[in-house]
């Protein structure tokens, strides 16, 4: 049986050391499934993502990367080297053309490939960006675009982790579906871990596995395999 | 390094904020130019100025060391004679010295201007007082109703050189010659309907048989407003009735008084000043004079702070740029860790994504800090190109006014003395090298060398300027980056992308 690539062990978090908005979590990853994390608004989603993508730290449990604990971790490298992340908002630099977002993606990680913009353009292509929108800044695309830019960018470094939140929340439904194939696609096909944060019933409806989250708390119901 | 690459792009994308800190980084690198630029000229020029300009070097009698000396060792004293003078510029380290000489004399053929102002109370208490040391009896019986005095290099001649006293006819005295001729105030030339060409006849003050006829050369008119120094209003101190003759002919007056009238009459202010090779040799010249017999009871000092008042304007425009300099600096790093922290606080998200992808904080900081290098480094070239261009015409100014001065006082020489060709040594500024006189022009021959004044003053940005720039730039990269670093360094990138979503 393949071995976890992320493991949460009893991970709580407080911003005011008051409240805690995450309680106790556990919760396993593997590579080639795709991962939903569901719940309200407030449910703490996006504070979990925060921890597993090394962009907030807990000294209540513990997030083991490979059987590392992250927190122990340097995360900076962590972020630019094993994980790739898909923001609602996209995040990506707008001064930027979509090749240039990919290829700063690839140098800060310090990427060995010969020929980076070659390679960004591939990604590009393969997650559905045209040749002639791979030039224009971040701002002239629309917002499907600028997500699959995102993702193309989160895939740039070989990550074999990808953490999206809410990748589809400024999303028709259309361009959802799409969105949604596409991360599958790189879960399945890519053998990669895919961890979606969503509130979406499509996306709910097509992971592999669920995880709710309610008031910062695990519903062992929703931990099942679909 | 990708930072680099990122930054070089950063420039030329976000052009508008780049321009607008290029110029505040083009106006501090101009100012900053200008202000190395001044600053080395003046320094430069004060430099230079000591180096050209030797130390006058004089003998002080130390009257109350001498009052208070045993009757042995005042008999035992003896004051300076020329041909001390003479022997002491007989020296490897004396490039020129003059002395002065002074007789009093009378007349029976020509009237003295009378000073008939009365003492004011200071000057009567003065009185008192050189009474009580001379005797005003003795003082008056050797002193007739006119003053000679001759210098053995009229180009010394402060009164002349500063304008305080002009030929207005004729010419003046020199010290090579030996003619019966000399130079008389216009006042005096008027009482006595005197003119150019005339000849008169002085006799000594304590024997009106004894006389020496004469002929006037030139004629000098003094705008001096008062003459303080005549507290005693005796016609002989009175300015109107001095007379200047070459020393040969003074000599004769003085021989003839029978008296040891060689001897320089310290108490009438009159003295020897002697210019040496190098500045740095005054040690060695006092310790050659006391070798060759100079009395301790002399003192040796130089005119120093005289020289160093002189330059105090130029020491000041320094002073100035020095502290321009300093003040633009510092306004020029508030200034840019302002702009750096506002362009900074506007790139905030920016900073949020790199850091969220993998960017270390110090890369972050870094590539800001290279994008405003980059900015800098182009304001560099720039503002050195406008700095040295306006640079320029600021320090020909400031030379210009300092040339002027010297140049008023040459022309002074010139008008005052009815001649050109007197002059001192070694004021020629323009290359680091003092004049050359032909021959030490003590008593004998004056100076034939004319005295270039340097009319511009070329300002070069060089080497050693461009990288004092360099480093000053790098310092105000540096240090506003600082501001940089340390607002990237407080920066969460997730709580700048939360707030955003």
């Amino acid at each position: 049986m393949e071995e976890n690539i992320l493991r949460v062990e009893n991970l709580s978090f407080t911003y005011d050391k008051e409240k805690f908005v995450l309680k106790d979590i556990n919760m396993e990853f593997k590579k080639g499934i795709a991962y939903g994390i569901f719940g309200r608004s407030g449910a703490g989603k996006s504070t979990l993502l925060s921890l597993l993508a090394g962009l907030e730290t807990s000294k209540y449990g513990h997030i083991y990367y490979k059987n590392q604990d992250l927190f122990q971790m340097n995360l900076d490298k962590y972020r630019c080297n094993e994980i790739g992340i898909v923001f609602q908002a996209y995040n990506l630099l707008p001064q930027l053309t979509a090749i240039e977002n990919v290829v700063l993606s690839m140098d800060i990680s310090n990427l060995k490939v010969k020929d980076r913009e070659k390679k960004a353009k591939s990604l590009l292509s393969k997650v559905g960006i045209r040749d002639e929108m791979m030039n224009r800044r971040i701002l002239q695309l629309s917002g499907g675009e600028q997500q699959r830019v995102a993702i193309a960018r989160a895939l740039s470094y070989d990550s074999e982790i990808i953490l999206a939140d809410e990748p589809t929340g400024n999303l028709d439904p259309e361009m959802e579906d799409e969105i949604i194939d596409l991360l599958l696609k790189i879960a399945h096909k890519e053998n990669k871990c895919v961890i979606i944060i969503s509130h979406s019933k499509n996306v709910k409806q097509r992971v592999d596995q669920l995880y709710h989250l309610v008031n910062g708390r695990l519903i062992d119901s929703a931990n099942e395999e679909k | 390094m990708y930072i680099f690459k990122n930054a070089f792009r950063n420039v030329f994308r976000n052009r508008g904020k780049n321009i607008l800190i290029g110029i505040i980084i083009t106006v501090i690198t101009v100012c900053t130019c200008m202000g190395l630029a001044i600053y080395k000229a003046g320094t430069n020029l004060v430099a230079t100025y000591k180096e050209t300009n030797p130390l006058a070097v004089r003998f002080n009698l130390d009257m109350s060391t001498l009052r208070n000396a045993s009757d042995d060792e005042k008999n035992d004293f003896s004051s300076l004679t020329v041909e001390d003078i003479q022997n002491y510029a007989d020296s490897d380290l004396v490039k020129d010295y003059y002395y002065t000489l002074e007789a009093s004399v009378s007349s029976t053929t020509i009237e003295a201007v009378s000073d008939n102002e009365r003492p004011n109370a200071a000057d009567e208490e003065n009185n008192e007082v050189e009474e009580r040391e001379f005797g005003k009896g003795q003082m008056e019986g050797n002193i007739g109703d006119f003053r000679i005095t001759a210098y053995s290099n009229f180009a010394y001649f402060s009164d002349f050189t500063n304008g305080d006293k002009k030929i207005v006819e004729g010419m003046m005295v020199t010290g090579s010659s030996d003619e019966d001729e000399f130079v008389i105030s216009k006042d005096l030339a008027d009482e006595n309907e005197l003119s150019v060409g005339d000849s008169i006849t002085l006799c000594l003050a304590t024997d009106e048989d004894t006389t020496f006829t004469f002929e006037i050369i030139g004629i000098y008119q003094d705008s001096s407003s008062s003459d303080a120094s005549n507290f005693m209003t005796m016609n002989a101190l009175n300015s109107s009735n001095q007379l200047f003759a070459n020393v040969e002919s003074l000599q004769k007056i003085l021989d003839a008084m029978g008296e040891d009238d060689t001897k320089l009459v310290a108490s009438n202010g009159l003295s020897a000043e002697f210019y040496l090779t190098s500045n740095d040799q005054v040690d060695n010249f006092e310790e050659e004079v006391r070798e060759k017999g100079l009395s301790d009871y002399y003192t040796v000092s130089t005119n120093e702070n005289e020289i160093l008042e002189t330059l105090q304007p130029i020491q000041n425009i320094s002073t100035f740029s020095f502290h321009f300099l300093i003040v633009i600096l510092v306004i020029g790093i508030v200034v840019l860790a302002i702009i750096n922290f506002l362009n900074i606080r506007d790139r905030k998200y920016e900073i949020g994504v790199l850091r969220a992808i993998g960017m270390s904080k110090w890369k972050v900081t870094g590539q800001f800090v290279l994008e405003v290098f980059f900015v800098a480094l182009i304001s560099l070239v720039i503002g050195t190109a406008i700095g040295f261009v306006s640079s320029q015409p600021i320090t020909n100014q400031m030379l210009k006014i300092e040339i002027d001065s010297y140049t008023s006082k040459s022309t002074s020489i010139e008008e005052n003395f009815g001649r050109n060709d007197m002059s001192r040594p070694a004021q020629d500024i323009s290359g680091g090298r003092g004049g050359q006189p032909n021959e030490k022009s003590g008593g004998k021959g004056m100076t034939t060398n004319t005295t270039d004044y340097v009319t511009s003053l070329e300002v070069q940005i060089d080497l050693i300027t461009i990288l004092q720039l360099f480093g000053i730039s790098i310092l105000l990269t540096i240090t506003s980056g600082g501001v940089a670093c340390i607002i990237v360094n407080q920066y969460n990138p997730n709580k700048i992308l939360q707030n955003r979503t």
